[in-house]
């Protein structure tokens, strides 16, 4: 037998539906297990109005459990000759069965007698009626409401419940609604439909074209618009995002072609788009250049009739909301990016530190200070100035998602650098995305307006908390460091402290810097394991020199690599030996040498060290400079054997003060080479 | 359809489901919401039925009747109806056929969009409602109003009667809209918005605005202490329109936005509280 239930809905928010879905379907088998109901398969279905279970060949009943009741130990259940005595005999007749079938079964207490008891399943429909409505509340609720007296709580109204087990209405109520075998159909007609059987409610809902499938609408609408697009010579530029929310806004998907007022087709194509897009859900179509055509692809929900006044319809909204924006148009042009600029003034930035002309302004001279190029400078400057003019153009407060697309559009309009341009667009992107816009000047903008924010937003105690981050601040801090790893010139640490300075001059003494740092620490340690770097080397990396982002990731990737090589523990061990008696001299408050003295160096063991640490410095630093840390580790691992014969042989913590100085200071000059990966003995050696 | 008989249509439906239609509120408002019969109305648990047309104010909306869309004085065409009956879309959507749409030849949606006032500390659940493609009405079931948790929910539904009669006049503009009798919406409104949007961006006296907003409110909170809660009440819609027109001139920081919301919902609150005191009296 089978069994379907329908929740039927007002509209429901598209983004909520595809999870629901999800839910709906394991929640029903995690329950039908947990109940030990068998079935073959189980479907979940969902439109805008309803929300589909569909359970194939349910076992009518539940299977038979078996349970195991404990009776007295096996010593005092039998005797010496395995005779039942009286106290099993009572346990048997207790439990209702005989003593032959008492079993024996050994657990940490010892041998137990048990009885084997059946309890028998009950009915499917019985259990149904009381997980049904466990499993509706199990539904995760974005936000949620009420709409009756009854209390119960969803993510909009629901109206009706089907609920068929087999032929039968299987009834039980949720909040004020009685389940019933009614379904409804069109709304516009009030079409309500008993069907007599599951297989006629899916015909029936079939033949009115309603599809519970969301792939399979999503099928009709792609496919559908493609073959529209075709028929005017074009292609629909696919937006994944509104893909996936048209198929969830519609039960009877049914494509549409529209046209654009050609008029309106001057207008910046982002503009156009995301009138389309973000506003109407319609589908623009491109040309094989990437170019608009003068229509678009719309989806109702219905069928052809009439069909004549939606796409009209459409086509006036979308004329009205492109009119607007053609207004907007032609009203900006009339200020200049410069000019708006100066108005920048009146526009708060992050809610109390001033505004936007002030960060501005502080943008300016931390690009002033940095060591880049004289060309690269100025125009890092020019981009500087103009990349928040746009947040005064009307285009911009009308479509606030298109900030940086404007102030592109404008500054090329009005006939700015490219490179000026781009970088202008990109000073509000986070990601070193793959479309591969990220010009070295965007880079420098993104990452000077990255960093002034969040020395900013941690001043005021914006950093986020849990889940919220309304300020943006963990994708500025990866773009910070996206950007950085790749950088050779600009270090973070004289980043930071020149964005600190800035604050600093207009008298905002910035605090919450250490926390920044931690902050940055942390994230630096994410991007590392999302590389797949061990946990151990990141923690040892981390606890190293900070200073130079790039250089953190060099020295993480060379290690990773260099994990699996035989010389890896070995060398690990050697610089393990030489931190841990550097900290015993920590502990005991020894004095460290400032310079190894040749002359107090007694032993052959530690003369070796002395040479040979040398001649490896000089490689070190030079393969350093070229990040090449793979060989900068083999070095240090060339010493190795040595550090282990000094350690066999030497005696550092010698009575001799003079001496106990000195070679202090060998293992610390030593250590110094292992310490540009950071703190080595962090790293976990197993076994 | 005339815009007079649109509205009149609207009336006669409404009657016809058991509404009382009442008139519109004298004070500026910026939103049918604001009108008592709202606001006190989803209050309570009694049993309340009511449509009216509101004007309603939005001074940053103005645009000197340049734009076919926007205006800073329009009307809404506003229906409460408390509990909210279970079948209230299909009502609903009868009201357009009511207007004289055939739904079978259009296609209406309901679009998320939940709905928030954060001067009178309201909030609903809901929808804008798409006519083809454009937005005609704002349907929300209200969960929250001044502050206080509504244990009967209402259901509140907001047609733009502008967007309706242009939709059905085949009306690029608003001001195009034939009021009646062959005279236009803009023959009535056009000087009247002109005017108004000089005085809201360029002209209004924003040190006499500030302090009518300090001595409104100020009087509020005294008559509150007397537990008058409509003459209070009045004075939070007139310092929400204060709060507006300093808005539109870009007289208030992104702070100073936030703290006169604040103390506008601070009045609604406290009028919306006393209300269900004296109500759980009678």
């Amino acid at each position: 037998m089978d069994f379907l239930w329908e929740i039927g809905c007002e509209e429901l928010p598209p983004h909520f539906i595809p999870q629901a879905i999800n839910q709906l379907k394991e929640g029903a088998e995690r329950l039908l297990n947990q109940k030990d109901i068998s079935f073959s398969r189980i479907s979940a279905y969902g439109t805008p109005r309803r929300l589909v279970l569909y359970i194939e060949d349910i076992a009518l009943i539940q299977k038979e459990k078996i349970l195991e009741i404990k009776g007295p130990p096996y010593n005092i259940a039998f005797d010496d000759k395995g005779n039942p005595t009286q106290s099993a005999l009572g346990f048997a007749r207790s439990q209702g069965v005989e003593v032959s079938e008492l079993i024996v079964k050994e657990d940490k207490q010892g041998k137990y007698v048990y009885a084997l008891k059946k309890e028998a399943g009950r009915p499917t429909g019985e259990i149904l009626k009381e997980i049904l409505p466990e499993l509706f509340s199990s539904i995760f609720l974005p936000k949620s409401m009420r709409w009756d007296a009854s209390g119960l709580r969803f993510i909009r109204p629901i109206r009706w419940l089907l609920a068929l087990l087999g032929n039968d209405i299987l009834e039980f109520r949720l909040g004020d609604l009685l389940s019933s075998n009614k379904t409804f159909l069109e709304r516009y007609l009030k079409e309500e439909f008993t069907p007599n059987s599951i297989e006629e409610y899916f015909e029936k809902l079939r033949d009115k074209g309603i599809v519970l499938e969301p792939d399979k609408r999503k099928e009709i609408i792609l496919n559908g618009a493609r073959e529209l697009a075709e028929g005017v010579g074009g292609k629909i530029a696919v937006s994944e995002e509104l893909l996936e929310k048209v198929t969830f806004l519609n039960e009877r998907p049914h494509p549409f072609l529209g046209r654009i007022d050609e008029r309106f087709l001057n207008l910046p194509k982002e503009v156009i788009i995301t009138a389309m897009q973000s506003y109407l859900n319609l589908f623009p179509i491109v040309d094989e250049e990437g170019k608009l055509l003068p229509y678009f692809v719309g989806v109702r929900d219905g069928d052809e009739e009439g069909l004549e006044n939606v796409v009209e319809g459409y086509e006036e909204v979308l004329k009205a909301r492109l009119a607007d924006a053609h207004f907007f148009f032609e009203e900006d042009l009339k200020v200049i990016l410069e000019e708006r600029s100066k108005h920048l003034n009146g526009i708060i930035f992050l809610g109390g530190l001033g505004t936007i002309a002030d960060k501005v302004e502080r943008m300016i001279s931390v690009i002033s200070s940095l060591p880049i190029d004289d060309v690269m400078k100025e125009k890092a400057i020019r981009v500087a100035r103009l990349c928040r003019a746009d947040l005064t153009t009307n285009m911009v407060k009308e479509f606030p998602d298109l900030q940086g697309v404007i102030g592109r559009c404008y500054a090329l309009l009005q006939g700015e650098d490219e490179d000026v341009a781009n970088a202008i667009y990109e000073s509000y992107q986070y990601n070193l995305s793959p479309e591969g816009i990220w010009t070295p000047l965007g880079r420098l903008i993104s990452l000077v307006d990255k960093m002034d924010t969040l020395v900013g937003a941690f001043h005021l105690g914006l950093q986020p908390t849990g889940s919220t981050d309304p300020f943006a601040l963990r994708r500025a801090c990866q773009t910070v460091i996206d950007i950085l790893r790749e950088e050779e010139k600009i270090q973070f640490k004289d980043l930071l402290e020149k964005v600190i300075q800035t604050y600093t001059e207009k008298g905002i003494e910035p605090r919450g810097i250490d926390e920044l740092r931690e902050f940055i620490k942390n994230r630096i340690g994410l991007s590392l394991r999302e590389m797949g770097v061990r946990y151990d080397i990141v923690n040892a990396v981390l606890a190293g020199d900070l200073s130079d982002i790039r250089d953190v990731f060099q020295r993480a990737l060379a290690l990773e690599e260099l994990r699996e090589k035989e010389e890896f523990i070995p060398t690990i061990m050697a610089s393990v030996r030489l931190i841990n008696i550097l900290r015993q001299g920590e502990r005991r408050g020894e004095k460290i040498g400032e310079e190894v003295k040749e002359e107090l160096l007694l032993l052959p063991e530690e003369k070796d060290l002395y040479e040979q640490g040398a001649k490896v410095k000089e490689k070190v630093e030079k393969l350093r400079e070229n990040g090449d840390y793979k060989s900068v580790f083999f070095e240090l691992s060339s010493l190795k054997d040595i550090i282990n014969r000094f350690f066999d042989k030497v005696l550092v913590m010698t009575e001799d003060d003079e001496l106990r100085a000195n070679r202090l200071a060998l293992v610390n000059s030593v250590w110094q080479m292992f310490f540009l990966f950071g703190d080595l003995s962090q790293i976990v050696i197993e076994g | 359809m005339e815009f007079q008989t649109l509205l009149r249509k609207l009336d006669e439906f409404w009657i016809n489901q058991g509404c009382l239609i009442l008139q519109p509120y004298d004070v500026e408002v910026g939103a049918g919401t604001m009108h008592p019969a709202t606001f006190f109305g989803a209050l309570g648990d009694y049993p309340w039925r009511v449509a009216y047309v509101q004007p309603s104010r939005r001074p940053q909306d103005g645009r000197y009747a340049q734009n076919p869309n926007r205006l800073q004085r329009y009307y809404q065409y506003q229906v409460i109806v408390k509990p909210a009956p279970h079948d209230i879309q299909n009502i609903y959507l009868d009201s357009l056929e009511f207007l004289g749409i055939p739904l079978k030849k259009h296609e209406v949606r309901f679009i998320e969009d939940d709905w928030e006032s954060p001067t009178l500390g309201a909030s609903g659940v809901g929808w804008e409602v798409w006519l083809d493609g454009l937005e005609i009405t704002q349907f929300t079931y209200f969960q929250q109003m001044g502050g206080v948790e509504l244990s009967t929910i209402s259901v509140e539904i907001t047609y733009g009667p502008e967007r309706l009669a242009m939709y059905l006049q085949k009306s690029d503009s608003i001001l195009d809209i034939e009021w009646g009798r062959g005279i236009k919406y803009g023959d009535i409104h056009t000087a009247m918005e002109v005017e108004h949007c000089k005085y809201n961006f360029e002209l209004a006296d924003i040190t006499s605005l500030l302090s009518l907003f300090n001595h409104y409110e100020k009087e509020a909170q005294s008559l509150l202490d007397r537990k008058l809660i409509f003459p209070s009440y009045d004075l939070a819609l007139k310092c929400s329109h204060i709060f507006n027109i300093l808005d539109a001139r870009g007289a208030l920081s992104v702070t100073e936005r936030a703290s006169f919301i604040d103390r506008v919902r601070a009045i609604a609150n406290r009028c919306a509280q006393l209300y269900i005191q004296q109500e759980a009296l009678i």
